[in-house]
């Protein structure tokens, strides 16, 4: 070696005779000459590392020297430009040289001169392997990571993609700036992109596309190569009939590059796809099918949503025919042995049922009652009477029958004579009888006076099948005589004022599983200035994640209902809050646990108090069914009645959460129950909280001994469960709580067998007062008895909400339910956003 | 609608031939000739009674006919019969026939001309004739009260019976109308009775043949006819009675009036000291049954749901009593509460038994029936064996033990006492008393762990333990809760004067006084401190307990 070898001790020594040093260096490196040591190897001679060595060695930095030779060094720093920083060092050091005199000056002048040094370690070396070498002799420095992307860039030549990709990550990791690191990173995108095509991964051929894309958007061939992923991907889609992944692939496509002939073909295709099904729309819009316009309109979008003048006749078509997508989990055709009405039957309730009586609003604790069909109802006699005026006329967007008072009155006498299928036995211990005054007058006595009137009317009243619809809807003798079809002709009803054949509201048109089609039952009339909506459809998603990308992809317009974490994620965006409006609903739904009275095992009051003392209510709801510590939208309750209801009594509190009762009264249910506790069933709803929340109530119930295991409420057998998971509403107490404790649809005397007399004796007091405060009295009474008694085990409420996209309009504040006065509600025509203007 | 009563074991009875009985059948024969004699209502002949006129009338169209026949009385042209016979000589019970005015509407129909109407009542008058012979004094009469009335009308119009013939004397008052209908002839009747001035069921017949309808006319009759006794002596184990006419044997077989085993219904007659009548007062829930007859006297036995129900008879009361009939499928037995106004009972449980339960024999066999809305309940009714026996509940309590004879009436009424207060005071007690069992199993659950925890030394765990004994209700709290209920119950047992609910409600706040006394002994808690305490000294940890 001829370079000048010292230690640094030695060399700190030297710095004091910057003379004597250069001498030694002369000297020494004359006498290396003449030694005849081995001389360093030319750049030229030098072979490029292996990947195995690049990764596995220790790096190293080539230095090379005057002559081009090369000496293989531990790494300088800084890199990856050393002689640029040193030359910055050295500047800045001359600066410092103003004004020093004496051993300051002594003392700069030794560190300038280490300056025009580069000091490096020679990994090969004897037992001092550090050196130092003239800033002058060094030519240039090839650092390690240089030659590792020189390395990669043979690999990508070699299409060895992932040694390339590991060797980059070497370098991207630490030195994420380094030179020519883009460049390699792209070559290896495309090499990536080109093997994925070669491999028929032409979907996630198009992801690494895309990434190319926005590094490079002119990378040369990115253009060929994205084109024909795209091409081979949209046909693909298209013979599975995916339009709209076809359409996703070609709006990047065209996205990207715009104009692309592949896009263009596609493009061509589907308009004349679509221009068909347009022209066919305003063929049926013309013949006066609007429901058969709407759907080729709409089937028109599906194909190609950029078809040239697309939006005019959508917005024509489906302003005149409203049809609501509705997004849901599970239909009303799901369940077989739950008893409680689901979710979606209610929904199903919601638009197939028109109560005479419906409930409008909560106000304070107050429900406040609306109808459809009454223009007044007058108490005489200190309300033993009831007269009422049935309203004549309805407007065209309302959907409830036109009733005239036979039909209403025998409706009434139905439900009063026992035997009837309709009987109602509270209904009957109320009402004495009805007289028909006229077409539209008709009074009902009362032998008592019911505390409120209105909850005890709400049910439907469906006009009779046929009608001849000549007013006052007696029967015609011409009618009797056979000349029914002259008389139809002569006086066809008014749709606005004459009974309707039907039922009114809406009616399932289409039930297939997977979706559920409700439309009028009795249509708008052609010539209006606005309609309203006129068919709800009902789409069923695996889960609530699906169900939420479809409403913001707009497969939806609606969304009933949301677990409360999804919907508080959602309700937080900006994005969402500008698309959506949300809507709470004017009740929340009450959680809470029913025993069934036919089991033998829960009739024992010790073991439904345990199981109400073992549940830590707080914990479940807010770890399990809100996931909000905070609990905003939920809390836990003492009675099956919401918060504010004036059913509530003050005295009770929610049960506590009190392991030592709970294992005490699981130990006496034990000892009366011979020792053991038989495993009990649980029929829980499906729906996802439910579910969950079920399962920790029963990891609790285990703690103090009593096993219990979910029934799938899918199974046949409906009667072997001891305790129901029951989600409610009781909007009404005074009337509501009867059925609900008996668990049925009406309040009947022999559903309270099983409870003790006493008990019974207090059911039947609420029903015979006539009185609002008392019976509002006798309700708190009731709710103090029956928690006592642990007749259920009240859980939490949760707010819940209907989210809706800004189209809809005239959906009500705090809604009833999702469907509430559905036939006022209009919709504008809605293409996604991602469709042009 | 049940058939006509055979009357048929009346000529099997052996007269017993002894001259006094035969001395007073001829003084009831004098009798009645007498009374015929003095009244000029009574009809002399058949044909009188009938009356020829409106059939003779040269005006006999038969829409005329029917207007005139049912406008006058077939009998004579005399006014309605004559006040009750307060002058009369007092004739034995048993020696006076009935005086009995049945009254026929016919249905404005052609068929019913009046020459078939005079022709039906003569034919009627016969078949009474011939088949009760002397124990019926009657008269006959085209109604003018009726129409073509049916059951309904019939039912409508029994409450004018009172009205119209509550001082006329008769016995017996028959209402009875013939219609047609598709082909049938429909005969509808009612009995008015003037002993108890009170109407019976109203009952029909159908026949096909229009020939049969004084057939039909006359087993209406005998079905409507509800033979009266009067007693005559009441003994603590037995109580006598003679059938009203009951010396006179109908000439044909047919029956008598009463059997053995029959039931009657019981009533008080009033009178004052002239012996004219004040009022009538029925005894409730108290039946008589027939355990001997004796041609007119007769020995029954007492049911009723009173300890001495009928009084003795004296010279200002008279015990009338009439046989009861099962008519009816069943009886709606409406239970109400005492009040003003009374409440119906409902939702009551109701046990129907054939017999009282007893110590030796529960009556396994009942049926329980439950009170609807209204507090009815529908008893059905027993026709081979007609007497029942209820019993009303109420919680775990009876309310009340009644007899009843179900079928005989279509209604009735019963006044139970009203039993809230004490129902309300068993459901305080019963959920208080399961606070009590959580009370109980908690307080042993923190001592068991207290005492484990004392064991391992872990006094922190004690201390948190019997902190939450210390935090529990004590037995004074739960004896102070069930006083307040006691009162409450007590005051308002008290406002309606029942001292035997307020003894009940005493007996459960006593027996869950008890309880709780024994469950909740403060000598429970003193042994569990000395345990601990004990432990605690032996594990050499500071005492912190009292």
């Amino acid at each position: 070696m001829f370079i000048v070898m010292s230690s640094t001790g030695f060399m700190r020594r030297l710095r004091r005779s910057r003379w004597l040093v250069a001498l030694a260096v002369a000297l020494y490196a004359a006498s290396s000459r003449a030694q005849g040591d081995t001389p360093l190897p030319k750049l030229e001679e030098m072979a490029l590392p292996t990947p195995a060595r690049l990764l596995t060695e220790p790096p190293r930095d080539w230095l090379v020297l005057e002559e081009n030779e090369v000496v293989i060094v531990e790494p300088v720093f800084p890199r990856p430009q050393f002689m640029e920083a040193r030359q910055q060092e050295i500047a800045s050091k001359e600066l410092d040289r103003v004004g020093l005199v004496g051993a300051a000056l002594e003392t700069w002048r030794e560190e300038r001169d280490d300056l025009d040094y580069l000091y490096v370690i020679v990994p090969d070396g004897d037992a001092n392997p550090e050196y130092r070498i003239s800033l002058d002799r060094v030519l240039e420095i090839i650092y390690h990571e240089d030659l590792v992307l020189q390395q990669v860039d043979a690999l990508v030549a070699a299409g060895d993609l992932n040694t390339a990709l590991e060797l980059l990550l070497r370098v991207e990791q630490p030195f994420p700036e380094w030179p020519g690191l883009d460049t390699r990173h792209n070559a290896i995108l495309m090499l990536d992109l080109r093997q994925r095509m070669e491999a028929a991964e032409y979907e996630s051929a198009l992801v690494v596309a895309d990434e190319l894309f926005r590094i490079q958007p002119d990378y040369p061939e990115l253009i060929d190569n994205m084109g024909l992923a795209i091409e081979r991907l949209v046909t693909s889609a298209v013979e599975s009939g995916d339009l709209k992944q076809a359409h996703y692939f070609l709006f990047r496509l065209d996205s990207a590059y715009p104009e692309h002939p592949v896009y263009e073909r596609f493009a061509a295709q589907f308009a004349n796809s679509a221009q068909g099904q347009v022209a066919a729309a305003n063929a049926a819009r013309a013949a006066g099918r609007h429901d058969e316009a709407a759907t080729l309109i709409e089937e028109a979008v599906r194909i190609w949503p950029r078809l040239d003048g697309l939006q005019s006749a959508h917005s024509l078509l489906t302003t005149r025919y409203q049809r609501l997508h509705v997004g849901v989990v599970g239909m009303s055709s799901d369940l077989d042995a739950y008893p409680p009405p689901t979710r979606a039957e209610l929904r199903e309730q919601a638009l197939t049922e028109i109560s005479l009586f419906e409930t409008d609003r909560l106000d304070g604790n107050t429900i406040f009652y609306r109808t459809r069909f009454f223009d007044e109802w007058i108490p005489l006699d200190l309300g033993r009477r009831v007269q009422f005026q049935l309203r004549q006329v309805r407007q065209p967007w309302e959907f409830q029958p036109i009733l005239d008072s036979r039909t209403v009155a025998q409706e009434i006498i139905d439900r009063i004579t026992p035997g009837h299928a309709k009987y109602d036995e509270r209904l009957a211990s109320y009402i004495e009888g009805v007289s028909v005054e006229s077409p539209i007058q008709f009074t009902v006595r009362f032998r008592r006076v019911p505390a409120r009137l209105e909850p005890l009317l709400r049910w439907a009243v469906h006009a009779p099948e046929a009608t001849t619809g000549i007013g006052d809807g007696s029967t015609d003798p011409a009618s009797e005589a056979g000349e029914t079809t002259e008389l139809v002709e002569l006086a066809p009803p008014n749709p606005l004022v004459d009974p309707l054949p039907g039922r009114g509201g809406f009616v399932v048109a289409e039930a297939t599983g997977e979706i559920t089609r409700f439309v009028r039952d009795f249509p708008e009339p052609d010539g209006l200035r606005q309609y309203h909506v006129a068919e709800v459809v009902e789409h069923r998603y695996p889960d609530y994640e699906r169900l939420v990308q479809g409403l913001l992809e707009g497969e939806v317009s609606l969304v009933p209902y949301l677990p409360d974490w999804i919907y508080r994620r959602l309700a937080e965006s900006d994005a969402f809050n500008t698309a959506f409006f949300h809507e709470q609903y004017a009740l929340p739904t009450t959680h809470l646990l029913m025993f069934n009275p036919q089991s033998k095992t829960v009739r024992l009051r010790e073991l439904r108090r345990a199981l109400a003392y073992a549940l830590d209510r707080q914990k479940i709801l807010s770890q399990t069914v809100l996931r909000d510590e905070n609990m905003v939208h939920g809390r836990i309750i003492s009675g099956p009645f919401f918060t504010r209801s004036y059913a509530n009594s003050v005295v009770v509190e929610p049960w506590p959460y009190d392991m030592s009762s709970a294992l005490a009264l699981s130990f006496a249910s034990a000892r009366q129950l011979n020792d053991e506790i038989p495993v009990l069933k649980m029929l829980t709803p499906p729906g996802l909280i439910e579910q969950a929340a079920a399962a920790e109530m029963i990891k609790t119930w285990q703690l103090i001994g009593i096993n219990v295991e979910i029934v799938e409420p899918t199974a046949t057998d409906a009667t072997e469960w001891d305790i129901l998971y029951q989600t409610v509403q009781l909007t009404e107490p005074i009337v509501d709580l009867w059925p609900f404790v008996s668990q049925q649809p009406t309040a009947e005397l022999a559903d309270l067998d099983h409870f003790p007399d006493w008990l019974k004796r207090e059911f039947i007091s609420l029903d015979r007062m006539s009185d609002w405060n008392l019976a509002v009295g006798q309700t708190q009474s009731l709710h103090r008895q029956l928690t006592s008694e642990a007749v259920f085990i009240p859980l939490w409420e949760v707010d819940e909400f209907t989210i809706y996209r800004k189209n809809l309009d005239g959906v009500p504040s705090e809604p009833v339910n999702c469907y509430d006065r559905i036939d006022r509600w209009t919709m504008d025509a809605f293409l996604p956003a991602w469709q042009p203007e | 609608m049940r058939g006509p009563r055979q009357l048929s074991r009346l000529q099997q009875i052996v007269p017993r031939g002894t001259a006094s009985r035969a001395a007073l059948i001829c003084l009831g024969v004098l009798y009645v000739m007498s009374v015929r004699a003095d009244d000029p209502a009574a009809p002399t002949t058949p044909a009188a009674a009938t009356g020829d006129a409106a059939a003779d009338s040269p005006t006999n169209e038969p829409g005329q006919d029917a207007a005139t026949a049912e406008g006058a009385p077939v009998t004579t042209e005399q006014p309605a019969p004559a006040a009750p016979t307060i002058q009369q000589p007092q004739v034995p019970a048993e020696l006076r026939p009935y005086r009995v005015l049945v009254s026929v509407g016919f249905a404005s129909d052609p068929a019913f001309d009046a020459r078939f109407r005079q022709m039906t009542l003569q034919r009627l008058q016969e078949q009474v004739a011939g088949q009760l012979g002397a124990m019926w004094n009657a008269d006959y009469e085209i109604s003018p009260h009726l129409g073509a009335a049916g059951e309904e009308v019939l039912e409508e119009k029994s409450v004018l019976l009172s009205g119209i013939y509550g001082e006329s004397g008769y016995d017996k008052v028959f209402w009875l109308t013939v219609s047609s209908r598709g082909g049938r002839y429909s005969v509808s009747g009612i009995e008015w009775d003037g002993t108890i001035k009170q109407p019976g069921p109203v009952l029909s017949q159908e026949t096909r043949d229009s020939r049969r309808i004084d057939e039909t006319l006359m087993a209406t009759m005998l079905d409507l006819f509800r033979p009266v006794a009067i007693v005559n002596e009441v003994a603590p184990r037995k109580i006598v009675l003679t059938t009203r006419a009951g010396e006179f044997l109908p000439p044909v077989e047919l029956g008598t009036q009463f059997r053995v085993g029959d039931y009657l219904a019981m009533s008080i007659r009033y009178l004052d000291r002239k012996r004219v009548l004040q009022r009538i007062q029925e005894v409730p829930w108290t039946y008589l049954r027939v355990d001997s007859i004796d041609r007119a006297r007769m020995e029954m036995t007492a049911v009723s749901a009173f300890r001495q129900p009928i009084p003795e008879p004296g010279r200002r009361i008279e015990i009338a009593g009439l046989l009861l009939k099962v008519v009816h499928d069943e009886t709606v037995l409406t239970l109400n509460a005492r009040g003003t106004p009374p409440e119906p009972l409902i939702a009551s449980p109701v046990d129907v038994m054939d017999r009282y339960p007893t110590m030796e024999d529960a009556v396994e066999d009942r049926i329980r029936l439950v009170s609807d809305r209204l507090g009815s309940v529908a008893i059905p009714a027993f026709p081979d064996s007609p007497m029942r026996y209820l019993m009303i509940h109420s919680g775990d309590q009876v309310l009340a033990k009644v007899p009843i004879i179900p079928g005989v009436t279509e209604r009735l009424q019963l006044e139970v006492p009203n039993d809230a207060p004490r129902l309300a005071v068993e459901g305080e007690l019963f959920l208080l008393q399961g606070q009590l069992i959580d009370l109980v199993a908690r307080g042993a659950v923190l001592m068991a762990r207290a005492t484990s925890s004392a064991k391992a030394g872990r006094w922190e765990e004690v201390d948190g333990f019997t902190t939450e004994l210390d935090q529990l209700p004590i037995l004074e709290d739960v004896l102070e809760e069930i006083d307040g209920y006691e009162a409450q119950g007590s005051f308002e047992a008290q406002a309606l004067n029942d001292n035997v609910q307020q003894a009940r409600i005493r007996r459960m706040c006593q027996d869950l006084s008890d309880l709780a006394t024994r469950h909740l002994a403060p000598e429970r808690r003193t042994k569990f401190d000395e345990e601990i305490r004990d432990l605690r000294a032996a594990s050499g940890a500071a005492t912190t307990m009292n």
